[in-house]
């Protein structure tokens, strides 16, 4: 749990919690469909779905705000190795 | 997958996907902000290699390609595209701030159908996207259309074959019983030109022969005999029905 906490970290920016020290994960289920519909939407080049993904991660209240804010930043500088790093943090996250 | 995050593909028509192909990201932004909410799907690469990857798997409507590349350039990826059946129909606009008119014929020359020198004006880059895929769709028509019309056409030609063999089975059949003089004293060519009420006015004269007692009369002689006294029979009638235009029209016996 470290691990994935210390992973998420590197995330910018990860979503507090509450306390601010600590940085927020997503739920795994969430954390694995976000990792494979980014690394889908960078195989396909197709910026609309990350926008899509952003702004959905965006919209909500809990701390997948911060990794679609993140998305979003990657996706405007299309920086798809920054985004399939984003999807493998995400990944090593949900099985650490 | 869970499907917690909602998916925005509610869009029922299907938009025409653009690739932009370039390494650097400044122009990527200048042309994705040129071409965004245009009501096109926009798929980006930043290299030659993925260029390749992403046409092959999304066959975009058209490729805007820049030719300046690490590793591998416009014009490659152009050629790799170009050599694919697959791909090759999809239209290439280069991307370039080379200017040498050698630059553009080579890309020209590439298959590409359109160059647009750098720096763009968003006007011209998206008139020239509507005019390319405007040409394109139109090229896909006609050869729609193309394939329709061959297949009438296959069609049509293996009827006229069926109903030419027909007709020629029934007109090898009819001329076993309507000589063909008899047609050209008509003036037609094949018995099925004739159908009933045709009026010609025409006299004519059938005559029937008959060699009386021909039957007793043969077995009585010898083959041989028999040929001659035939062969004297017609030397003698068939000039008279030459003169009279007339033809014979089949001998018959008792057997």
């Amino acid at each position: 749990m470290l691990g994935s906490l210390q992973a998420l970290q590197e995330v910018k920016p990860p979503g507090l919690a509450a306390g601010g020290d600590k940085p927020a994960s997503l739920p795994p289920e969430l954390a694995r469909e976000v990792a494979q519909r980014l690394r889908d939407a960078v195989t396909a080049g197709d910026v609309a779905e990350l926008a899509d993904l952003a702004a959905a991660l965006t919209a909500r209240t809990d701390s997948a705000a911060g990794y679609g804010e993140e998305i979003q930043r990657l996706t405007q500088e299309f920086d798809f190795e920054g985004l399939l790093q984003l999807a493998s943090r995400l990944d090593e996250a949900t099985t650490s | 997958m869970t499907n917690e995050l909602t998916s925005s593909a509610t869009n029922h028509q299907q938009p025409e996907q653009l690739l932009l192909v370039d390494d650097n990201v400044t122009n990527l932004q200048v042309l994705h902000q040129t071409l965004d909410g245009r009501g096109y799907k926009l798929l980006v690469a930043k290299s030659g290699a993925s260029a390749l990857a992403i046409a092959a798997k999304a066959k975009p409507s058209l490729i805007l390609l820049d030719i300046m590349m690490p590793e591998m350039d416009g014009y490659e990826v152009c050629q790799q595209l170009k050599s694919d059946p697959e791909l090759k129909d999809i239209p290439i606009i280069f991307l370039s701030a080379l200017t040498d008119t050698k630059d553009k014929v080579k890309g020209l020359d590439l298959g590409a159908v359109d160059y647009i020198a750098k720096p763009f004006q968003p006007e011209e880059v998206i008139a020239r996207v509507n005019t390319h895929l405007t040409i394109s769709s139109l090229k896909r028509d006609l050869a729609e259309k193309n394939q329709e019309l061959q297949s009438v056409n296959d069609i049509l030609e293996e009827r006229v074959r069926k109903r030419t063999a027909e007709l020629t089975a029934l007109n090898t059949t009819y001329e076993r019983f309507v000589p063909r003089e008899f047609l050209s004293l008509l003036g037609k060519k094949s018995i099925l030109e004739i159908s009933l009420g045709d009026q010609i006015k025409q006299k004519m004269t059938v005559m029937f022969a008959d060699v009386r007692d021909w039957t007793t009369l043969s077995e009585s002689m010898s083959p041989r005999e028999n040929f001659n006294f035939i062969n004297a029979y017609l030397q003698w009638v068939s000039p008279v029905i030459k003169e009279h235009h007339g033809f014979i029209d089949k001998y018959l016996g008792m057997g």
